[in-house]
């Protein structure tokens, strides 16, 4: 075998503060063909300007002066071996991130390319904060317009998939008032009082003030990364506002129960439990919470699948899966509405089962094996190591991969129990088959 | 053999296994290894109703092979740490398990178990049933998926690929525990067999956990399944469905059946044919996003290109798929009198081969790889050939697709939406 044995960083990333508090991230590897480069902007979910940001993350992706068009954007991306630029908006918890990415290939494997690949990365995310395609100063008119239809398109279009819609309804119904009932996509009913003028003030204020991680993963210098940045980024010379704290949800009520109508061939059942462990909680819960959302319906193995999908076959799809910054659990399933109660009444059973009797020791083993394998297996690619730590970075939490894997090892069937007995049904969501008179 | 190829710093393994079966392998560092186990049997090579196979049976056997007389196999993967998955296609069916390296060659022996070993009690057969038929009907829900099958019903009216790969609920009701026997012992031997695994690998280690997990399978005969070959009969379908926009989907038939590394250069050149054209980075995409015409988010190319069947897509979401429509067949028209291909083939093949490259990066991308070029008969390295250098792809290869692929008068169109 020729497994890679070498002992494990400490931390995943070589992580430096650049003046004015611009973190850069750097993860050295020769493991990949590529080099990725992504910039966030966090700031916290408001109405509002969730709709004015992610209008602003369409706009940038439209051109630079140098770069006036998509045309041009995307012939310039293609003729550096098929760079890839794009700009979005994402939600992590009740953080709205503008996230700017890159990722080219390694220029080790084009020996004849011409161009530094790396730079000319930063350079583009640079002039795409900070030089925007303007006509007179400022936005065409015409390109506002279409971003905000496209954007007005694409929520709709979102809810095309029912599954999403009904999680989101239910989001919205228990989280109502605070960031995580908002979209990071943004609302086509705030479009109407934007305009061109208004997005660019914003802009220039966003990009000059929000805090900045930059994460770049490949075989690269840190050094040399550091020195790009500087050339390149924008606004580095001043100091910027501070991360804001995660917010607290609102109290918990009754249970309640809501059931909504829509053109869909198979019902869509949503239930919202309250965990009351966090993210920024006691490590031991929080790595309690991940094994139990393995075991309870975070897996093809967990009870939900295989007893309530495989033996009573009561419905094709059922799966659990936590919001780590609130703390919130869901279980979402597509069933039919005769056998809606019976679903509900079983998952709450296996809730209940594990609160009594906790997990069986083979479902803990096999719950921790699974988790350490995906956190281990995490460094053969970037996704899972950018999210992980810049979620808890989010989340004011100091935890490496590498720590929250003792974590897990650590769990007892005790905490497992402990922690399903917390955990309340706070809402059940049932968008059903429209009922037409057939 | 083994061979190292300069540039992509990568190398690749074939080893001929037991009774006829395949491995090909890339060993190198990292944490994690992949594999996939391919069956050379798909949907198409069902032989129908009156002959044992209904359609959909082949999904049905890779779903039912999950069970064994110990409970779902799946969480014996799961108990050493391993993910498994698998996936029915038109020509193929895959099982493919994703490990840590010190249990990767247990998790190759499971995998070889779950496709090789039948188990079907007749009440899970029945229950099989109203699983497939429930997944059916979540599907109905996603506008993807029904353009899709709308657009194959469409091209090939009342053939085999048109129906949904999971069959159809009438279609399941006549398969029973018999039927799932004689199947797998028909089509599950060691000849319609290749592995294609990436990680750190010990390769002489893998070629004996393979044959050894062989040695269990089913002896069949071996001769290769017989397939039915689609034969395209363009006309025009529309199905309702309450979408906020209607999708358009055109599609246009391949002929001219190739293979072997023809298959791959043709795969490419279409591929590259329809970013120039309509692209990113074309100026058709420009021209129809700034008008509104065009929906950038869902606007797109796909080419689907086998030895049994070829066709390429263009799709999107429109206010006028109408108008959508014809300035694509006008575009096509007009690309035959242009230099459109000749000035903007390097920027095409550029990004081409970056994205090639890229492929060998993961583990899985990297199987996938190999998988494309080995169920083509292809030597990977062979297939990364055709991007760059002295016999790489050209700009007559891109002029053939427009000639002989890209006919507006052999379009099936599509549309679903109110």
């Amino acid at each position: 075998m020729i497994a890679d044995n070498s002992p494990p960083a400490p931390d995943d990333f070589d992580s430096r503060q650049l003046v004015g508090g611009v973190q850069l991230h750097v993860r050295r590897s020769t493991r990949f063909k590529s080099v990725w480069i992504d910039l966030f902007q966090p700031v916290l979910m408001q109405p509002g300007n969730v709709t004015r940001l992610a209008l602003l993350g369409r706009l940038l992706e439209r051109g630079t002066s140098r770069l006036p068009d998509l045309r041009a954007l995307n012939r310039h991306t293609d003729w550096l071996y098929g760079a890839a630029l794009s700009t979005q908006t994402i939600a992590v918890g009740p953080f709205q991130l503008l996230h700017l990415h890159y990722d080219v290939v390694d220029q080790a494997f084009i020996p004849q390319a011409e161009d530094d690949l790396l730079a000319c990365g930063l350079q583009l995310l640079g002039e795409v904060l900070s030089d925007p395609f303007l006509e007179q100063g400022r936005f065409p008119v015409a390109r506002v317009e279409q971003e905000k239809s496209s954007l007005c398109r694409y929520v709709e279009s979102l809810y095309g998939d029912r599954t999403l819609l009904a999680q989101r309804r239910a989001m919205e119904q228990m989280c109502s008032g605070t960031p995580w009932a908002l979209l990071p996509h943004g609302d086509p009913a705030e479009l109407e009082g934007l305009d061109g003028d208004n997005i660019l003030q914003f802009l220039q204020d966003f990009v000059a003030n929000e805090p900045v991680d930059v994460y770049v993963c490949g075989d690269v210098d840190a050094d040399q990364v550091e020195a790009l940045c500087a050339q390149h980024l924008p606004s580095l010379d001043r100091s910027r506002r501070s991360l804001p704290a995660v917010p607290d949800l609102p109290p918990a009520t009754e249970p309640r129960h809501i059931r909504e109508e829509e053109d869909v061939s198979q019902g869509r059942l949503v239930l919202g439990f309250r965990t009351h462990v966090q993210l920024a909680g006691p490590e031991i819960e929080y790595a309690a919470l991940v094994l139990f959302n393995l075991i309870f319906g975070g897996d093809a193995h967990s009870r939900l699948y295989s007893r309530i999908r495989e033996d009573a076959g009561l419905c094709y799809h059922i799966a659990s899966f936590t919001d780590p910054m609130s703390g919130l659990l869901f279980v979402e399933a597509g069933v039919e509405p005769d056998d809606r109660q019976i679903l509900l009444e079983q998952v709450l059973a296996e809730l209940d089962d594990i609160a009594t009797h906790g997990p069986t020791g083979p479902e803990l083993q096999r719950s921790q094996n699974l988790a350490r394998q995906r956190l281990e297996s995490a460094e053969d690619g970037r996704d899972g190591l950018v999210r992980f730590h810049l979620s808890r970075r989010l989340a004011g939490v100091e935890t490496s991969r590498l720590h929250f894997l003792t974590c897990l090892a650590m769990v007892t069937a005790a905490d497992v129990r402990a922690v399903a007995a917390r955990i309340r049904l706070d809402t059940e969501y049932f968008l059903e088959p429209r009922d037409t008179g057939d | 053999m083994r061979q190292t190829h300069e540039s992509l710093c990568e190398t690749v393994e074939m080893r001929d296994l037991a009774d006829g079966a395949r491995l090909c392998v890339t060993p190198r560092a990292g944490r994690r290894c992949h594999a996939v186990l391919s069956v050379d049997y798909g949907a198409l090579h069902e032989a129908g109703t009156g002959r044992g196979e209904p359609p959909g049976i082949a999904h049905f056997l890779e779903h039912r092979l999950f069970e064994k007389p110990d409970g779902d196999i799946s969480e014996r993967f799961t108990d050493i740490g391993a993910d498994v998955d698998a996936q029915t296609g038109f020509t193929a069916t895959s099982y493919s398990v994703t490990s840590g390296a010190e249990t990767f060659p247990a998790a190759l022996e499971l995998l070889f178990e779950l496709a090789g070993r039948t188990h079907f009690p007749e009440d899970s057969v029945a229950r099989e049933r109203s699983i497939v038929g429930h997944e059916i009907q979540l599907f109905e829900d996603n506008v993807e998926w029904m353009s899709f099958q709308t657009m194959l019903q469409a091209l090939y009216p009342a053939q085999r690929i048109a129906v949904d790969i999971a069959g159809t609920p009438e279609s399941l009701l006549g398969i029973d525990s018999q039927m799932l026997t004689r199947c797998h012992q028909h089509r599950y031997h060691a000849s319609a067999v290749q592995v294609f695994a990436c990680g750190p690998i010990a390769v002489a280690e893998l070629v004996d956990t393979c044959n050894e997990a062989l040695s269990l399978w089913p002896k069949g005969d071996s001769s290769p399944a017989a397939i039915h070959l689609p034969v395209a009969n363009p006309g025009v379908l529309h199905v309702p469905m309450a979408v906020p926009r209607v999708r358009r989907m055109l599609a246009f038939p391949d002929e001219i059946r190739r293979q072997g590394i023809a298959l791959m250069r043709h795969e490419l050149a279409m591929e590259m044919t329809l970013d120039i054209l309509f692209g990113p980075g074309s100026e058709f995409f420009s021209r129809h996003y700034e008008s509104g015409l065009l929906d950038g988010e869902t606007f797109g190319g796909e080419v689907h290109m086998d030895e049994s069947y070829g066709f390429c897509v263009l799709s999107g979401d429109a206010d006028d798929p109408d108008a959508l429509q014809s300035v694509i067949l006008e575009e096509l028209a007009q690309a035959r009198r242009s230099d459109w291909i000749e000035t903007d083939f390097e920027r095409a093949r550029r990004r081409a081969y970056g994205d090639m490259v890229c492929q060998w990066e993961d583990v899985e991308s990297t199987v996938g790889f190999l998988e494309n070029a080995g169920l083509r008969g292809c030597h990977p390295f062979s297939v990364a050939e055709i991007y760059a250098g002295e016999t790489a792809i050209n700009t007559g290869d891109i002029r053939r697709c427009l000639e002989e692929c890209l006919r507006p008068e052999r379009v099936a169109v599509a549309s679903v939406g109110e």
